[in-house]
């Protein structure tokens, strides 16, 4: 009986289905769910070549060999690094640059080093914003946040703002995406004593060609993923070709973490965008999801490049809070401490307004 | 109907035999037998005391049956024979047991004090539930006291008892809860504009829109699921009412 049978799972619950082939119509055991024997057959062959597609395809991988280029002896002269002797954050600006505290942890003590060897950027993209644009961000953003405590800003040192060079790589992918989606289509009636509601489900199969220009992924282990990702996007029209004259006067992150690793942070965003891409040409259903989706990288580029940022961290009842500005568009983002007397005091204060009005209203409603 | 009106009839004339010119009318008449001889005399000498004080007349009255007629038309024709209108308003709650029927009918003086919405439910919250366990002593012992309070209220007010002007602790705890909640929302809300810091989990920025190209576009029918929800059906809040323009009141079964 074994090879007169064939295991698959029922498109609505997930459970097994059996068909005995020479039948038209199989019917899920676990939710009586009806399926013609043409659609499950379809549906199985196009999950079996994706399957073997995504096995048998040789990932394209990122040519990462040509981002960065050496430095000249006579470039890497004017660029010294500090390594911060509490956190361990290694910093470089140029020879005219001495850092009063470190940015990542707030630490006031530095020594300076001369600069090592690490890869000359492809491209920089140059600061707009001025330290006094940034302060007045800084100072815009503690402003309206009621349950900021009055000893943060009393004790903060705005002044201290750094403007840094964060290394970026910048990847460019084209990207062939399938994707399979679930579409369903709602049909109300109703009877003398009941609602019905009829539901169509649609397997909608979708899938082409699209490139993703100049993902950047921070390539710095000490700056937060997340802050980064924040103050995107950057503005590339204005990304000129690296000159250590545009480090002069700012300080400037080194890259610890390579290109290769970079990848999966690109690789994640690339598939979610090429779904929703793809997920924009399903239409006409009430509701849709993605069920299965596959993006295959055809072609891939990955340049180094320096971002600007207005970086502060300061320290609050022993913890660092971190602010970031993008140097070029001036996006401000941030971490404030909350007074936790202060939100507790706001939800009794709305509790103790709200409930006699809702007390009338609920016993309006009751009457 | 011959049979009907002779039972009805026949319940009038002992209703109004006790009724006396000179002495006091019986205000408790339990021809179900659902009361012992201590518990309606304790009754009777409640209601007389309330109709005294207010100057009405109000009557409990259990039947056996009230034959192919509703409880209410029966209450009704029970009230017409043996209200007073020289008083301040007539009522008479009834208990019909073949059925397991109550109601409460009054005439127009009675409904302006106890009203067909809110003094009626006010009444039938504090009687069904005893009567739906058989307790019918205590169940005729909270009309009175439902009776005494409402009518003590409009002499003192002016206007007739609603127990909605009045405390209710569940209006009050369902506003507290929903008061927290939204209280605790609001400190939520507050807490997140400390914090701007956001993933990007996606890269909608940086794809080519020029580039796009859709290369495959398959919808294919799958399957069908149908469900079904049944109607609620409306239920009637006041129960049986027999109301018109010359009596209020109203009633239920229990």
């Amino acid at each position: 009986m074994a090879d007169s049978s064939v295991a698959y799972q029922c498109p609505n619950c997930g459970g097994p289905l059996e068909f005995q082939p020479g039948s038209d119509k199989i019917v899920c055991p676990y939710c009586d769910t009806e399926l013609d024997v043409a659609t499950v057959e379809e549906l199985f062959n196009r999950k079996q070549e994706r399957a073997a597609a995504a096995q048998n395809a040789k990932e394209e991988q990122w040519k990462t060999e040509n981002a960065g280029k050496e430095w000249d002896a006579s470039e890497s002269g004017h660029l010294k690094a500090f390594t911060c002797s509490t956190c361990g954050a290694e910093i470089v600006c140029d020879e005219n640059t001495i850092a009063t505290e470190c940015c990542y942890c707030g630490n006031p003590t530095m020594l300076p080093n001369r600069f090592g060897g690490m890869l000359k950027p492809d491209f920089v993209i140059p600061f707009k914003k001025t330290k006094e644009e940034a302060v007045a961000a800084l100072k815009e953003f503690y402003n309206g946040k009621r349950l900021l405590p009055a000893a943060f800003t009393a004790n903060n040192r705005v002044e201290d703002i750094q403007p840094m060079y964060v290394p970026f790589w910048l990847f460019d992918s084209s990207v062939h995406a399938s994707a399979d989606f679930k579409g369903e289509e709602d049909t109300v009636y109703e009877t003398s004593n009941e609602t019905v509601t009829e539901t169509r489900v649609y397997q909608c199969i979708r899938s082409g060609h699209m490139d993703f220009r100049r993902i950047p992924v921070d390539g710095s282990t000490k700056m937060d993923d997340t802050y980064m990702e924040s103050i995107e996007p950057f503005d590339y029209s204005e990304m000129v070709p690296f000159s250590p004259a545009y480090l002069t006067g700012f300080l400037a992150d080194k890259y610890d973490v390579s290109a290769e690793d970079s990848v999966e942070r690109a690789d994640v965003r690339v598939k979610k965008s090429a779904e929703e891409a793809l997920a924009e040409t399903v239409q006409g259903y009430d509701r849709m999801s993605v069920t299965d989706s596959m993006v295959n990288k055809e072609d891939n580029q990955v340049v180094y490049a320096l971002a600007p940022v207005w970086i502060l961290t300061t320290r609050y009842e022993d913890k660092p809070y971190t602010f970031m500005m993008n140097g070029q568009t001036g996006k401000f983002v941030g971490t404030l401490p909350y007074d936790h007397k202060k939100s507790w005091m706001y939800m009794l204060g709305a509790t103790a307004v709200l409930t006699p009005l809702l007390y009338f209203a609920a016993k309006l409603v009751m009457k | 109907m011959k049979k009907l009106m002779r039972f009805l009839g026949l319940l009038m004339l002992l209703v109004s035999f006790a009724l006396p010119a000179a002495a006091a009318p019986k205000y408790v008449v339990d021809r179900a037998g659902l009361l012992k001889p201590q518990q309606a005399q304790e009754l009777r000498q409640k209601l007389e005391e309330v109709n005294r004080k207010y100057q009405v007349r109000t009557f409990i009255v259990t039947v056996k049956s009230t034959g192919e007629m509703e409880a209410g038309k029966f209450a009704n024709e029970l009230l017409d024979q043996v209200k007073d209108k020289s008083n301040q308003g007539n009522m008479v709650m009834l208990l019909s047991m073949d059925k397991r029927k109550w109601y409460i009918s009054t005439d127009n003086a009675m409904r302006a004090k106890i009203t067909d919405e809110q003094g009626i439910k006010y009444l039938s919250n504090q009687i069904v539930p005893k009567l739906k366990k058989n307790n019918y002593h205590d169940a005729f012992l909270a009309f009175i006291e439902g009776t005494d309070k409402m009518l003590a209220y409009y002499q003192r007010e002016g206007v007739p008892y609603d127990p909605s002007r009045g405390f209710n602790p569940m209006a009050a705890g369902i506003a507290l809860v929903i008061a927290a909640v939204i209280g605790l929302l609001i400190r939520h809300v507050l807490i997140r504009q400390m914090n701007n810091v956001m993933p990007a989990l996606e890269a909608n920025a940086y794809l080519d829109k020029d580039s796009f190209q859709l290369e495959e576009k398959e919808d294919n029918y799958l399957y069908m699921t149908v469900k079904r929800v049944a109607k609620s059906k409306k239920s009637s809040s006041s129960g049986d009412s027999s109301r018109d323009d010359e009596h209020g009141g109203g009633g239920g079964g229990f």
